[in-house]
C-alpha cells in the first residue's frame, strides 16, 4: 500500500485564501494602473491640442490685424467684422493680407496699375488695395509681369486712382468651424475644427473641439466704435476630460 | 513503503514574498501616480501660461484705452474657470506692467510688459 502524502483543507483553504487575495490585489492594481495611465494619456493630448489650437488661431487671427497704414481699429465695427473677421454659427472666417508690395507709381487710370514684383500675384488671386484712409477688393483681369514691375489690369474700376504709397495685397480667407467627424466614441458624435481653405479644400485640424465663440472687444467713441481686440473661446475634450481654452489677441 | 520527499515553499516562504511582491507594485503605483500628478501640474502650468499671454496682449489693448481693470476682471473670471484657486494681479512699475497669476494656491507666474 502506497502512503501519498495530500494536502490537509486547512491547508487547501489557506492556499485558496492567499491566492483569492493575491488575485484581487492584483486586478485591484492593475485596474489603477489603467486608469492613471488613461488620465494621464488625456490629459497629455488634451494638452497637445490646446497648444495647436493656440498657435494656430492666435497667429492667423494676428495677422488680420494687419492691413497697411489703414489699422484695423480705424475701422468700425461693423466693417472689420464682416470684412476681416466674419463670425459665422460655429466658427470664423478670416481675411488676412499676404503677398504685400507698393504702387510702383500714382495711378492714371481707375483700371490699371503698376505694383512692385516683390511678390508676384496670380490671376486667381483676390487683391486688396489700401492707402491711409480706405481700402478695396478687386479682382485682376490679366497681369503682366515686366522685369521691375507687375502691370494689373483690372475687371471692374476702383472709386479712385490711389497714389505711389498705397499698398496692394493678396486677401487670404480662411474659415474655421466646427463639424461632426462621422466618428463615434462610446456612441457620441466626435466633432473636431476644421479649416477651409480659399481652394475650397477643407482639412480636420484638432479633434475634439465642440465650441467656439468670438467676443470682441470694441472701444465706443462719440462717432465710432474701435475694435481692441478678439477673445476666442473653445471647448474642447478628450475622452470624458472637457476643458475651456481662451486666446486674446489684441489689434493695438 | 517508498516515502518521495517532495520540497516546496514553506508557508512563511509563501507570505513573505508576497508581502515583498506587495511592496514593489505598491511603489510602482505610487511612482505612476506621482507621473500622473506631474502630468495634470505641467497642464495647468500650461494653462497658466497661456492666460498670462493673454493678459499681455490685454495690457497693450488696455494702455491705449482706460479700461484696465475691466481687462483684469474679464480676465480673473476666465482665470476661475480655468483653476480651482487663482488669483490674477496687474501692478503698474514705471514704465511696465508686472502680470502675476497665482494659481493652484501657490504657483505662480509673472510678466513684464513694457509700456
Amino acid at each position: 500500500m502506497k502512503n501519498y502524502k495530500a494536502l490537509t483543507l486547512i491547508e487547501l483553504l489557506i492556499a485558496l485564501t492567499i491566492g483569492m487575495l493575491v488575485i484581487s490585489f492584483a486586478m485591484k492594481l492593475y485596474a489603477m494602473f489603467n486608469l492613471n495611465y488613461n488620465k494621464a494619456t488625456n490629459t497629455l493630448r488634451l494638452q497637445e491640442k490646446m497648444l495647436i489650437a493656440e498657435s494656430i488661431l492666435r497667429e492667423n487671427i494676428k495677422k488680420t490685424s494687419y492691413l497697411g497704414c489703414l489699422k484695423s481699429n480705424s475701422l468700425s465695427i461693423t466693417s472689420f467684422k464682416t470684412k476681416f473677421i466674419k463670425k459665422n454659427s460655429n466658427g470664423i472666417t478670416l481675411n488676412y493680407l499676404e503677398k504685400i508690395n507698393a504702387l510702383e507709381s500714382d495711378m492714371t487710370s481707375n483700371l490699371i496699375m503698376h505694383i512692385g514684383s516683390n511678390e508676384k500675384y496670380l490671376v486667381d488671386d483676390k487683391l486688396m488695395i489700401i492707402d491711409c484712409n480706405s481700402n478695396e477688393t478687386f479682382k485682376p483681369k490679366t497681369i503682366e509681369y515686366l522685369s521691375n514691375y507687375q502691370k494689373i489690369i483690372l475687371s471692374n474700376p476702383l472709386t479712385k486712382k490711389y497714389l505711389k504709397s498705397a499698398e496692394v495685397a493678396a486677401v487670404h480667407t480662411q474659415s474655421y468651424y466646427i463639424k461632426d467627424t462621422g466618428r463615434r466614441k462610446n456612441n457620441n458624435i466626435v466633432y473636431a475644427l476644421y479649416v477651409e481653405e480659399q481652394d475650397g479644400k477643407s482639412y480636420e485640424l484638432i479633434e475634439g473641439v465642440t465650441d467656439f465663440k468670438v467676443n470682441f472687444d470694441v472701444k465706443h467713441t462719440e462717432d465710432k466704435e474701435q475694435v481692441l481686440g478678439c477673445n476666442l473661446e473653445l471647448i474642447i475634450e478628450q475622452e470624458n476630460l472637457e476643458k475651456q481654452q481662451f486666446i486674446y489677441v489684441s489689434y493695438e | 513503503m517508498i516515502y518521495k520527499s517532495i520540497s516546496g515553499f514553506t508557508l512563511t516562504e509563501v507570505i513573505i514574498s508576497l508581502f515583498l511582491f506587495s511592496i514593489f507594485s505598491l511603489t510602482i503605483n505610487s511612482v505612476q501616480a506621482l507621473a500622473v500628478k506631474n502630468t495634470l501640474e505641467n497642464f495647468y502650468d500650461q494653462l497658466a501660461i497661456q492666460q498670462v499671454k493673454n493678459m499681455v496682449e490685454r495690457v497693450q489693448v488696455a494702455n491705449n484705452f482706460n479700461g484696465l481693470d475691466s481687462q483684469i476682471r474679464v480676465w480673473n473670471k476666465e482665470n476661475s474657470i480655468l483653476f480651482s484657486n487663482s488669483k490674477g494681479e496687474v501692478q503698474r512699475n514705471h514704465q511696465s506692467y508686472i502680470i502675476t497669476l497665482t494659481y493652484m494656491n501657490q504657483k505662480q507666474i509673472k510678466a513684464i510688459v513694457s509700456i
